[in-house]
């Protein structure tokens, strides 16, 4: 190609899309969920425990802990979490016990896609979120910290952006395209709009990396750096209602005893200093913080002193406006009344989904012709 | 007729095959459309790299037995040679000499759907494969018939769970929904009754054959589609593509691969399914019945497509000189475009089309793109193997419709080539 012919050509170019773009930043939501991934499929029952259950001391001869701090009903929880008691007693902690489903998978890839989109015949591809919140053309809808997988916010629709962390989110972003362009066809349309998805989120998350952050002390792991972007993203007004976040470890086959507890301090510490940070900057009541897992362990201990893949497990929820105490129904663990020796669900997943979206974001529920919302907030 | 433009043949090119090398749509220009549509589809012979070791299924078998540790081993064995598998298709899919052929095998692999994230062998899934890519562009009703007897097929759909007094209806399921009719022309009886024919059908995973066991299968009679008998499966699928229906379920798959995400008219769809079927389910029949649709021609569809995760990268290292990526590397970038070869997300496959692109997958797709283009010691190279030709030639080979960000002001081929590339619409055929 010559010089004439390439001029021959640009000239036929229009010069449209060429102003530069601005990103309007919005205001942040009053009604915001951090999501807690507990990956590897967290021991339920040795998080809260049914400590006066023989069956509980029979099946885990090694494992059971003896020392758990009562909270009611014959129940107890793990004695790292001791951190988070006071928001027990202030009744900002609730605990929905016996979650999963029917005919559990127990492959941790099948079962981690049935939670988070919401179908247990793993033919949907779209999050349980993006089928839950409207997807916006001026921000995201949510931010996966420390994963570059969108989970429950992916899918067609979905509006997330997922990264390591802001900083090396920063870099990718750098060399995408930050004009406008006229979008002649439905494609264009979606890629124009996925861009400045992107770009918002950027353009946010440069003004916050030189904002100011909470002043309280988070743990320094792995797990507290990430809550604490999390926090420094919410005091500083991002435009955000969903922010997810992971623990990584909970595959305990073998020797669970110590690593298990060890999760459990940095799950209470982390928390602990995220509730604290909300409610000094005075948005505890705009928060809601819940844990989920791929499933629970098998309720008798191994050979190894682990547990294995299991099903039914509760899930912490936590908030200002949260209705504290136990709900749903522990599931017995009487060897007769296990499936292939698991907990049997006594509370459907998706009823966890429904209340965020009924009772927190006032949104429709996706799954109302089967799945009714709980009173935990 | 008239005849093909360069931009024409880009066009047919870029949609049927792997990318557009300059030579292959540079001779199909002048052409009729039926010309070039014969000239296209007539295959090269095919010929696949070497396969790669596999450990045999009873050595892995022995090792799960042996302990917990063994079963740990055979995991991440399986896993090394999953991805000698997916290298294995990545390698054939840059380096074959019938790209449209290689296309459909991949079109059919999204259609007829396995993973080896639940088939764990990575042997059976390569039998699935040399299955689909003999099929291609064969006969449908044949490859359906195969596929039903595939040993990964029955492992992924748990036709070998599938025994009398015990029916699994996942396989049955299935071919109704996404093989053949799709949802709303069948009911839940039709697939009860459709999986009682297939009890019995099994796999012997050590030889990767398919298995029937007479004491497995359910012998009773039972109603399917308004039909009476002791069906067997094979008999089901033919029930099924006696409808109208499934040729033109097929017909709109077609659609959507060739033409547009947006919805077919129903018209069309009825005289491509008459046409399919009148040919008993000749594969090149229909596509050749898409490919000279004024359709498929027509402007309005142009640079609506999106490139899939192979167009995208594939596509591009067969088009241009750049140098050439580890096969590793490219898989790599597959899956994180979100195309995990031989471990499709769900059971649908890839849904395609505009979900191709996400917040995640643009990052990826623009980094690719930008590293590859860079100003480099192998990309100075690359500047005298590309064709001589004019700027406005150069456009039309690389981008569907008018670029839609400014070009450089600076001649340069090799900028050129990088703003083109770098442009929104190189995403798109």
């Amino acid at each position: 190609m010559n010089r004439r012919d390439f001029l021959q050509y640009s000239s036929l170019m229009p010069l449209a899309g060429m102003l530069p773009d601005a990103f309007a930043a919005g205001q942040r939501p009053d009604q915001i969920v951090l999501l807690v991934h507990l990956q590897g499929a967290n021991d339920g029952l040795n998080t809260l425990i049914p400590y006066r259950d023989d069956f509980y001391y029979k099946a885990r001869p090694k494992l059971a802990i003896k020392k758990g701090i009562p909270l009611k009903n014959n129940m107890a929880m793990n004695p790292y979490l001791k951190d988070l008691m006071p928001l027990w007693e202030q009744g900002q902690m609730a605990w929905v016990q016996g979650v999963g489903y029917s005919r559990p998978s127990r492959s941790h890839f099948h079962s981690l896609d049935v939670w988070e989109t919401a179908s247990t015949r793993h033919n949907e591809d779209r999050g349980w979120l993006t089928r839950v919140l409207t997807s916006r053309a001026s921000a995201v809808n949510g931010i996966v910290l420390g994963d570059n997988d969108l989970g429950p916010m992916g899918g067609r629709g979905g509006s997330a952006v997922a990264m390591e962390d802001p900083a090396t989110f920063l870099r990718q972003t750098k060399y995408l395209n930050k004009r406008n362009y006229r979008a002649s066809n439905a494609s264009l349309a979606h890629m124009l709009n996925v861009q400045n998805q992107i770009n918002t989120a950027a353009h946010e998350l440069e003004r916050i990396h030189h904002a100011k952050r909470s002043r309280v002390k988070f743990p320094p792991s792995r797990f507290g750096r990430k809550l604490e972007q999390v926090t420094k993203m919410i005091i500083n007004g991002m435009d955000t209602p969903v922010y997810k976040v992971t623990l990584e470890g909970f595959d305990t086959h073998a020797g669970q005893m110590d690593p298990h507890n060890n999760l459990m301090n940095h799950l209470g510490g982390g928390l602990k200093a995220f509730s604290d940070a909300m409610k000094q900057a005075g948005l505890w009541n705009n928060v809601l913080v819940m844990t989920y897992s791929e499933f629970g362990r098998r309720v008798a201990e191994n050979k190894s002193g682990g547990t294995d893949h299991g099903a039914a497990a509760p899930q912490l929820v936590l908030g200002g406006r949260v209705r504290g105490g136990l709900h749903g129904r522990q599931p017995s663990l009487a060897p007769d009344k296990l499936y292939d020796g698991d907990l049997v669900h006594t509370v459907d997943f998706r009823q966890m989904y429904a209340t965020l979206a009924q009772r927190w974001w006032r949104r429709p529920n996706p799954w109302a012709n089967q799945h009714r919302p709980l009173p935990f907030v | 007729m008239g005849r093909l433009s360069f931009s024409d043949t880009r066009h047919l090119v870029t949609r049927t095959a792997l990318g557009a090398e300059w030579g292959g749509t540079k001779a199909l220009e002048g052409k009729t459309r039926q010309e070039a549509i014969n000239i296209l589809l007539t295959s090269a012979p095919i010929r696949t790299p070497g396969l790669p070791a596999l450990t045999p299924w009873a050595n892995v078998t022995r090792m799960k037995q042996q302990s917990n540790m063994g079963k740990k081993r055979a995991r991440k064995m399986m896993k090394i040679e999953g991805q000698r598998l997916k290298n294995w298709w990545i390698k054939h899919l840059l380096h074959t000499d019938a790209p449209v052929n290689e296309h459909m095998t991949l079109f059919w692999h999204n259609h007829f759907t396995s993973s080896l994230e639940k088939v764990e062998q990575p042997h059976l899934l390569y039998l699935q494969n040399q299955l689909l890519r003999k099929n291609a562009m064969g006969n449908f009703r044949k490859m359906l018939h195969a596929v039903a007897r595939d040993p990964a097929m029955l492992v992924y759909l748990d036709g070998n769970k599938n025994i009398k007094g015990s029916p699994n209806e996942n396989f049955a399921r299935e071919l109704l929904e996404l093989f053949t009719l799709g949802r709303g022309h069948y009911n839940e009886t039709d697939v009860k009754a459709a999986a009682i024919a297939f009890t019995g059908w099994g796999t012997d995973r050590n030889k990767g054959t398919y298995t029937y066991s007479q004491v497995k299968h359910d012998p009773r009679t039972f109603t399917f589609m308004g039909k009476t008998g002791a069906f067997s499966g094979d008999q089901i699928i033919d029930i099924i593509l006696e409808k109208p229906r499934a040729a033109e379920y097929l017909a709109e798959k077609f659609w959507k691969e060739f033409i547009s995400d947006n919805h077919p008219d129903p018209r069309v769809i009825k005289r491509w399914g008459a046409k399919f079927k009148k040919s008993n389910y000749s594969i090149k029949v229909l596509l050749k019945e898409v490919l000279n649709s004024d359709q498929f021609w027509s402007s309005k569809y142009r640079g609506t497509l999106t490139k899939s995760p192979v167009d995208l990268v594939v596509g591009t290292l067969r088009t241009l000189p750049f140098p050439k990526l580890s096969a590793g590397k490219l898989s790599h970038i597959c899956q994180l475009l979100g195309q995990d070869l031989f471990d499709p997300p769900t059971v649908k496959g890839w849904s395609g089309g505009t979900a191709w692109i996400d917040t995640q997958t643009l990052l990826v797709r623009t980094s690719l793109l930008n590293k590859l283009t860079r100003h480099s010691k192998a990309s100075e190279k690359m500047q005298s193997y590309l064709p001589k030709s004019t700027g406005t030639e150069v456009v039309e080979w690389l981008l569907p419709i008018a670029p839609v960000l400014p070009l450089p002001t600076t001649p340069g081929k090799r900028r050129m080539v990088r703003a083109l590339m770098l442009d929104p619409v190189y995403q798109l055929k």
